[in-house]
């Protein structure tokens, strides 16, 4: 089986399926590596007089055990998840960027291994908890922690694509009759997740940029007591609070589908469930200080976030008495998922209530930093996510693999599951005076420490038993029929596992909410209108369809596959590692990038990447918004909350500073102004290139182009000689914070026009050589233009004049 | 001194009505899930409740947000009520009520705690034991010398802050009338020494605080 | 051809450069009462004329205009949390 072109086929893939698969199996990987780290540190915790696993590397077990979990464990498995499930369930063939669906896979597995690597350097991996406080941090870490600041930017590209990527797949890909109040709450749940990491994402990655630039250069935006400490906890928890969030709300989602399907109820108060998490996840970035309580801020400011606090825990409460609700009067019948989703449903309401406690400052006082806390989230993570996910599992299963499992094992599975979550968790709760992260403690807290890891090896046997019930039906069960559970929905139409294109046929939801799949003339001699009316009304019906995932013909589909992706991947994966491993690895990654960005060129001038579009589609309030510039403004958004947070670090650190000379003292405002008027000058050449490809003259357009490259280079070049003159007075990136800040800053703008005058570069070649670029991608390359002088107009005054 | 009523007094009152509600509202809603599961249970496969879309459609009827509305608006009063609650006693806590008889400086260093005594009692330091007289008010101001320390004494609920270079957090306790010996623990992974930076707090009788400050002194 | 959208990219890079030449000058002669708020609104408001005239935003639908003004709100929120939990807690410098 392992032949070439079974491993080229996985490596090259842009199929959602696939990528769905990959996910997941990459995300189960981590989740073993991390579990064993678990399982590491437990042992040590029951035997705390003896040394098996003590001081860093006790830290570094607990630290990368934390942020495997959370960031390359259960958000990646939800990724997978949604991958898979997402086009089949909203009537779509594939995501609406299959390439960079792709892309984003292949950095997450980079960013993964960069982690794991740290295990292998000098110091161990990263070891300060996987909130990585500052500035022990930089101050107290080895060379892990670079490695780990560097998978925190790479997993902050993988969800920023992969964002954009379901974004606008949910907005735009939807098939006809798919409105927004039919698609699953899993779907719902995917895209409020996606929605907050969208902007807590780029804070954290600038965070880790910082600890980067003061591990390696000498910066020092943590470890100064201007920034330090507070700026830190300000950008982590900005991240880290949603993040909690982002985790929870694709299981809620899928546990609401399952009990649906379960209870043969529909959703108890659907559109209040979905309106009250619509608020959590606007409200969800609104509570991240509560994890700030004792760092001696503001009273007035910490009681706003104690009542955000307080509220956020309402519309969860709303989504677990919804989940009740729909089992009443329902005929419910208890199969393996069900089960699962009401053990997570119970474990949830004891996670949820406990949160309730730390909203309140003074209690917090006495929780901050000990096990009550630890088990508060365990509760939450492992209790419902965790639960949650393994029912959507066994729930979807059927349908992934094609296989029937054994479902009598998976009950016992999850009876180990509850007695392991509980003996687990539990006495962590009676710990509330332990402080965590202490390898070893006073005898007091023996016994429950000791029962708290027999938990966890409960809970170990529990999921091994599990993998040998995936494993078993794999190799041994039963062809899964196209709709094992009686459910409703899209996905449970079609055969298990899908064909490679999903549907024979368009699929429609008529409005009565059945199912058709219709032939593409058909739709078009009929109108799609007519057929979303035509239940009841024969004479609308329309011919050859087939209620069962196939109307009369198949389905022509164009197989997609590229190789780029996995090599910018592999180059980030090498650049990462030549971070600590030294120049000539990093010259090697930067290489493989070059060769994977200038392949990506060639397929796009050879337009050899062809995707299949929808003709028929849904997409209210989107229509008649192209989805390239849907996607584009999404991405650009998460840029402006990029630089935004790089804005507000010199903000931040400027408030705290005593002494801070005026910007012209050094930088001449002058030479600014004319870099300023330049700048501006280009984007004008831009606009105007647009306005002549608009009309099409396209020679004419490229010449202004040319303009726009021009300005560039001299922007770049006035720069240049600042710099240089600035060196030449002996300041550099480790001079003091003000310098720290503009070099830092202006730098990164600076790679940000380099990357715009490729781009331009490429698109005069293009259009010189005879081909005519798309007016959209011309004009997406506008929107990037835009938002390096926007940025412009911000750095220009907080730096020459301020 | 003993109509200042000790902060961890507040604390584990109010904690106790948190459980109490706690145990009240979840409890109730648990049972109220698993009624539902054992008087709705089915083996018929095939039965299925009045709103099903069932196999190849999806839910178009929406249920009414019913009774459960009002559930939802009584809970959330006693979750917002419960906190805004809080708050009078959070201000009792953090804004200290009056003057303390003793002022300590705390610095949390990698890996120990360091107490620097008031001028007025001889301005010695300790490291990490800290003896002081029973029933005192008494003030730590809390900071680090290096990195990010917590600061807690979890016997007295509630007294716990960040150490943070840069930054003083204050807190205070009232010692109890018995003397007495309670750890102090740092709260905040810190490095390799974090499980080792234990102090101890020794609430000592008056007469015993004297010989321990003209020992101090002595020296 | 387009004189109309000519006319509004000229007229924007005039506004910009106009802006740009103003508060240059304004703060050499040193006569702003608040440097960070005013320097700060100046930028806001070339960074609209930009997205409205450069990036295009004038043509396109709420639904997505929806998408930057979200961002845009959000960093408001980071930003002035941030700074007020920095002025309001106890500095201990040096």
């Amino acid at each position: 089986m392992a032949t070439w072109s079974w491993v080229k086929r996985w490596l090259t893939t842009t199929n959602h399926k696939d990528i769905g698969i990959l996910y997941m199996v990459t995300s189960i990987y981590f989740f073993l590596v991390a579990g064993v780290l678990a399982m590491l540190f437990r042992t040590q915790l029951a035997f705390p007089d003896k040394e098996i696993l003590v001081g860093s590397e006790f830290n570094q077990a607990v630290t990368i055990h934390g942020l495997l979990m959370l960031l390359w464990f259960m958000s990646p498995f939800e990724v997978g998840l949604a991958n898979y499930l997402i086009p089949l369930q909203i009537g779509a063939r594939d995501l609406a960027f299959p390439r960079l669906n792709a892309l984003s896979y292949w950095l997450y597995l980079a960013s993964g291994l960069v982690l794991i690597a740290g295990f292998f350097v000098p110091g161990g991996a990263a070891d300060m908890g996987w909130t990585l406080y500052a500035p022990q941090n930089v101050l107290l870490t080895g060379d892990g922690t670079i490695l780990a600041a560097v998978a925190i930017i790479l997993i902050t590209a993988s969800v920023t694509v992969g964002t954009v990527n379901f974004v606008v797949t949910i907005a735009k890909m939807r098939a006809p009759g798919m409105t927004w109040s039919k698609i699953p709450m899993f779907t719902w749940g995917v895209l409020f997740s996606v929605l907050m990491m969208w902007l807590a994402f780029p804070p954290l990655a600038v965070g880790a940029l910082a600890l980067i630039l003061d591990k390696m250069l000498g910066t020092t935006f943590l470890t100064s007591l201007e920034g330090g400490a507070l700026l830190w906890d300000h950008l982590f928890w900005f991240f880290g609070h949603p993040e909690v969030y982002v985790l929870l709300l694709p299981a809620l989602g899928a546990m609401a589908d399952i009990v649906s399907v379960f209870a043969r109820r529909q959703l108890y108060a659907r559109r209040f469930v979905i309106i009250a998490l619509f608020i959590a996840t606007a409200l969800s970035y609104l509570v991240w200080m509560h994890h700030m309580f004792i760092t001696g801020t503001s009273l007035t400011v910490r009681k706003i976030f104690s009542v955000t606090t307080a509220l956020i825990s309402i519309p969860f409460e709303l989504a677990t008495l919804a989940l009740i609700m729909t089992l009443y009067k329902g005929k419910v019948v208890y199969r393996a998922p069900l089960l699962y989703v009401i053990a997570g449903i119970l474990f949830f309401i004891i996670g949820g209530s406990t949160g309730v406690f730390q909203a309140a400052i003074i209690l917090d006082r006495a929780f901050r930093g000990t096990y009550w806390v630890v088990a508060h989230f365990h509760y939450i993570m492992v209790g419902a996510v965790l639960l949650g996910l393994l029912g959507a599992l066994y729930f979807w299963w059927p349908k992934i693999t094609g296989r029937l499992y054994n479902e009598k094992l998976a009950k016992i599975q999850l009876l180990l599951l509850g007695v392991g979550v509980t003996a687990t968790y539990l006495p962590q709760f009676l710990l509330m005076d332990m402080p965590r992260r202490y390898y070893t403690y006073p005898e007091e807290w023996l016994g429950l420490n000791r029962i708290s890891t027999l938990g966890a090896f409960i809970l170990l046997a529990a999921f091994l038993l599990g993998l040998y019930i995936l494993i078993d039906s794999l190799v041994r069960g039963k062809p899964a029929p196209p709709n094992p559970w009686k459910a409703w929905g899209l996905e449970w139409a079609v055969p298990s596992p899908p064909p490679r294109h999903n549907y024979d046929g368009q699929p429609v939801v008529r409005e009565d909410g059945s199912i058709v799949f219709v032939p593409e003339h058909e739709l078009e001699r009929i109108g799609v209108e007519n057929v979303m009316k035509s239940s009841g009304n024969p004479e609308l019906a329309p011919k050859g369809v087939l209620p069962n995932g196939g109307a009369g013909v198949k389905h022509v589909y164009h197989e997609h596959w590229s190789m780029t992706p996995m090599l910018v991947g592999l180059s980030t994966l090498v650049m990462g590692l030549g971070l600590v491993a030294g120049k000539p690895v990093l010259l090697l990654g930067l290489a493989i990038l070059a060769v994977a960005i200038t392949k990506w060129a060639i397929d796009d001038y050879r337009e050899r990447f062809h995707e299949d579009e929808p003709r028929f589609r849904e997409d209210w309030p989107f229509s008649g918004t192209n989805k390239l510039r849907l996607g584009m403004w999404t991405f650009i958004s998460s840029e402006v909350f990029l630089f935004g947070s790089l804005i507000s670090v010199y903000l931040f650190i400027r408030s705290r500073s005593l002494a801070w000379p005026p910007g012209y003292e050094h930088h001449d405002p002058y030479i600014g102004l004319l870099n300023t008027i330049i700048l501006f000058t280009g984007t004008l050449f831009y606009s105007l290139a647009y306005l002549y490809a608009k009309h099409g003259k396209m020679i004419k357009s490229a010449a202004l182009m040319l303009g726009t490259i021009v300005t560039g280079g001299l922007f770049l070049g006035v720069k240049a000689f600042e710099w240089w003159e600035l060196f030449a007075q002996g300041y550099g990136i480790n001079s003091n914070l003000q310098f720290q800040l503009y070099f830092v800053l202006t730098g990164i703008h600076a790679l940000h026009v380099i990357a715009g005058l490729i781009a331009t570069i490429y698109m005069v070649a293009k259009i010189l050589s005879g081909r005519r670029p798309s007016l959209t991608s011309i004009l997406m390359l506008g929107i990037y233009w835009g938002i390096v002088e926007i940025v412009w107009t911000f750095l220009f005054p907080m730096f020459y004049l301020m | 001194m003993a109509e200042i009523v000790p902060p961890q007094e507040y604390w584990w009152m109010l904690f106790n009505y948190y459980l109490i509600a706690a145990v009240i509202l979840a409890g109730g809603v648990t049972m109220l899930l698993v009624y539902f599961l054992l008087r709705y249970k089915t083996s018929n496969e095939d039965e299925y409740g009045e709103d099903y879309p069932g196999p190849g459609r999806l839910p178009t009827r929406y249920a009414k947000i019913g009774p459960t509305r009002y559930l939802l608006v009584v809970t959330g009063i006693i979750v917002l009520g419960l906190t805004v609650a809080t708050f009078p006693y959070t201000e009792y806590v953090e804004l200290t009520p009056q003057t303390p008889d003793m002022t300590i400086w705390v610095t949390g260093f990698t890996f120990g705690w360091r107490f620097q005594y008031p001028e007025e009692l001889g301005g010695f330091t300790t490291v990490n034991e800290v003896v002081v007289p029973t029933n005192t008010m008494i003030e730590f101001k809390v900071t680090s010398q290096d990195v990010f320390h917590a600061f807690g004494i979890p016997e007295f609920k509630g007294a716990k802050v960040d150490a943070i270079p840069g930054i003083v957090n204050s807190l205070w306790i009232v010692t109890p009338d018995e003397p007495g010996e309670y750890d102090i623990f740092c709260y905040e992974l810190c490095g390799v020494g974090h499980s080792l930076m234990v102090a101890k707090l020794k609430v000592v009788t008056p007469d015993e605080f004297q010989r321990f400050l003209e020992e101090k002194a002595g020296r | 051809m387009g004189e109309r959208d000519a006319l509004v990219y000229v007229g924007a890079w005039g506004a910009l450069i106009s802006t740009a030449i103003l508060e240059v000058q304004l703060i050499l002669l040193d006569i702003v009462q608040n440097l960070t708020a005013f320097l700060l609104s100046m930028a806001v408001i070339q960074s609209v004329i930009i997205a409205y005239a450069y990036q295009h935003l004038r043509e396109e639908k709420s639904s997505t205009a929806i998408m930057p003004f979200t961002s845009f709100i959000m960093l408001l929120v980071l930003v002035s949390a941030a700074i007020t939990s920095v002025l309001a807690c106890t500095p201990y410098l040096g």
